[in-house]
């Protein structure tokens, strides 16, 4: 069986080589495209995770705060486990601090006996995990002698509004782009039942199951797509490759250098095993309503 | 072995090529259907081989009713028989062995097992030496011969055969008849259509006519 399998692939890209090829430099432009989706939106998340550890939270404390009130909102960030930097900032040092980034404008504030420190004293601390903070927020606003809480708030939300809206546009994409790959394997597959439309007819006159008859349609819409997926990510990992050998491994963005990093195995090994089904399933698709056992009086009747 | 019980086949435009045919044959018998062009012998042989379906009436072979054959059933019971159509159906981008060796290995027969009958076959038909050929390098004779082989390499309980020496000249025609006549020995029946009374005349077998549809004699 395996063998007849084997002769019936050969013979069909060896008749049909160029409807082959054109299949397959569709169905790799189409997972090219899908991985490289899958690349951005994991880069994208992953940048979030590198700039963790420069996450600040600042927890402006009232002034009549007690003791007891300060060590409660000092247990409660200990007890965050991505913690890795706690300060407190004196209202003195916060003034200094100001006096400091606003340079000779403000140099004899301090010793101005008319001055009123508005400046609030507060707790500096850092987290590398961003997606803990709203958690972390919320457990340190309601505690007495928290005055207020800051966090960059903005950008995080508006990167993950960002990231979120990305994913959602580039799901509609891939959608998209699978749906035309799916019709791209059915026509495929469709113009080889039509060019073997005799041959079928002898199988099933001879005693070939329904099955027997299918699988090297299958196997070959299978065979496409597991070949146009292992063609996107090679042409991927090209454009990575090129990517770090002409702008290094770190790209600069915001400020700060960010790593790329390619698919990991686990992408790899799904986007492999995505192609090798979707190329199955756009054939079964094709072929599925094909070989009741009656073709041949049909075709002939 | 094989019935017809009031089996009608009606066409598009209220063709009636069968009208009320009735027919018993027994395991082993050997029996000839003949009579003239369009009475119906090709209808006959379409619904015996499951190749179409009746309008109405009961139709068993090998103990299979093909009116009510399910799907998954079809294959099992065309792997009971074999069947030389008068076209041949041979496919014409495979060469004389994988042509022959095709009822073997839909059946997932072993490599081993497909060499040897395939080749003993063909031997027999005498068409050893062209085993490499493809359909179209063969004469008409020689490709109703790879037919036949193919007919027969899964040794099937019955043999059905529609004009099997149509093409073939009067020696090669006997070859062929003597191979049917050891396939029945064998116990196979044997079912075959012709118009070539000379080949019917030559031995004694039941003789089955057929005009404009309808059994006109069936002489044993």
């Amino acid at each position: 069986m395996i063998f007849w399998f084997n002769q019936y692939i050969l013979r069909t890209w060896k008749e049909h080589t160029s409807l082959q090829l054109m299949t397959l430099v569709v169905l790799s432009a189409t997972f090219t495209i899908f991985s490289g989706f899958l690349f951005i939106r994991s880069n994208l998340s992953s940048l979030l995770t590198q700039w963790g550890d420069q996450v600040q939270i600042t927890i402006f404390l009232k002034d009549e705060i007690k003791k007891d009130e300060l060590s409660a909102i000092k247990s409660v960030l200990l007890e965050t486990p991505t913690l890795t930097k706690t300060k407190y900032v004196s209202k003195v040092e916060a003034t200094q601090n100001f006096i400091k980034q606003m340079g000779h404008y403000s140099s004899q504030l301090l010793t101005d006996p008319e001055f009123a420190n508005p400046l609030p004293a507060s707790l500096e601390a850092q987290v590398t995990q961003y997606s803990e903070l709203p958690r972390l927020v919320s457990q340190l606003i309601p505690l007495p002698g928290v005055e207020d809480v800051s966090y960059g708030q903005g950008w995080i939300e508006n990167y993950t509004s960002f990231t979120q809206l990305f994913s959602q546009i580039s799901l509609g994409l891939i959608l998209l782009l699978l749906g035309g790959g799916l019709l791209i394997i059915g026509n495929v597959i469709q113009h080889s039942i039509i060019q073997r439309r005799e041959e079928i007819e002898v199988l099933e006159l001879v005693g070939a199951t329904r099955l027997f008859i299918q699988l090297p349609f299958i196997i070959n819409g299978a065979l496409l797509g597991f070949l146009g997926a292992v063609f996107g990510v090679l042409i991927l990992s090209g454009l990575y490759l090129w990517q770090q050998s002409t702008m290094g491994t770190t790209l600069i963005f915001g400020g700060a250098g960010i790593k790329l990093q390619f698919l990991s195995l686990l992408e790899i090994v799904t986007l492999l095993a995505l192609g090798l089904w979707f190329g199955a399933f756009g054939s079964f698709l094709c072929i599925r309503k094909f070989n009741h056992g009656w073709s041949a009086s049909e075709a002939h009747s | 072995m094989i019935s017809f019980l009031h089996t009608y086949k009606v066409y598009q435009g209220n063709v009636i090529a069968l009208r009320d045919v009735s027919l018993q044959v027994d395991k082993g018998e050997f029996v000839y259907l003949t009579g003239p062009s369009g009475a119906g012998k090709t209808t006959l042989f379409r619904l015996l081989s499951a190749y179409d379906r009746c309008s109405s009436g009961q139709i068993t072979v090998a103990n299979y009713n093909l009116n009510k054959i399910k799907p998954h059933d079809i294959p099992k019971f065309r792997r009971s028989i074999g069947v030389v159509y008068q076209d041949f159906r041979l496919l014409k981008d495979r060469n004389i062995f994988a042509n022959v060796a095709l009822p073997l290995q839909v059946q997932s027969e072993s490599q081993h097992l497909i060499q040897s009958r395939v080749s003993t076959l063909l031997e027999q038909v005498g068409l050893m030496a062209k085993s490499h050929f493809y359909p179209s390098q063969l004469s008409g004779g020689e490709q109703q011969r790879v037919a036949i082989a193919r007919a027969l390499v899964h040794q099937p309980s019955i043999v059905i055969a529609d004009e099997p020496t149509g093409n073939l000249d009067s020696d090669l025609s006997r070859e062929i008849m003597n191979l049917f006549d050891q396939v029945s020995a064998q116990g196979t029946t044997v079912f075959i259509a012709t118009h070539d009374q000379e080949l019917i005349r030559t031995k004694a077998r039941r003789v089955v006519r057929i005009q404009s549809g309808s059994i006109l004699r069936d002489e044993k």
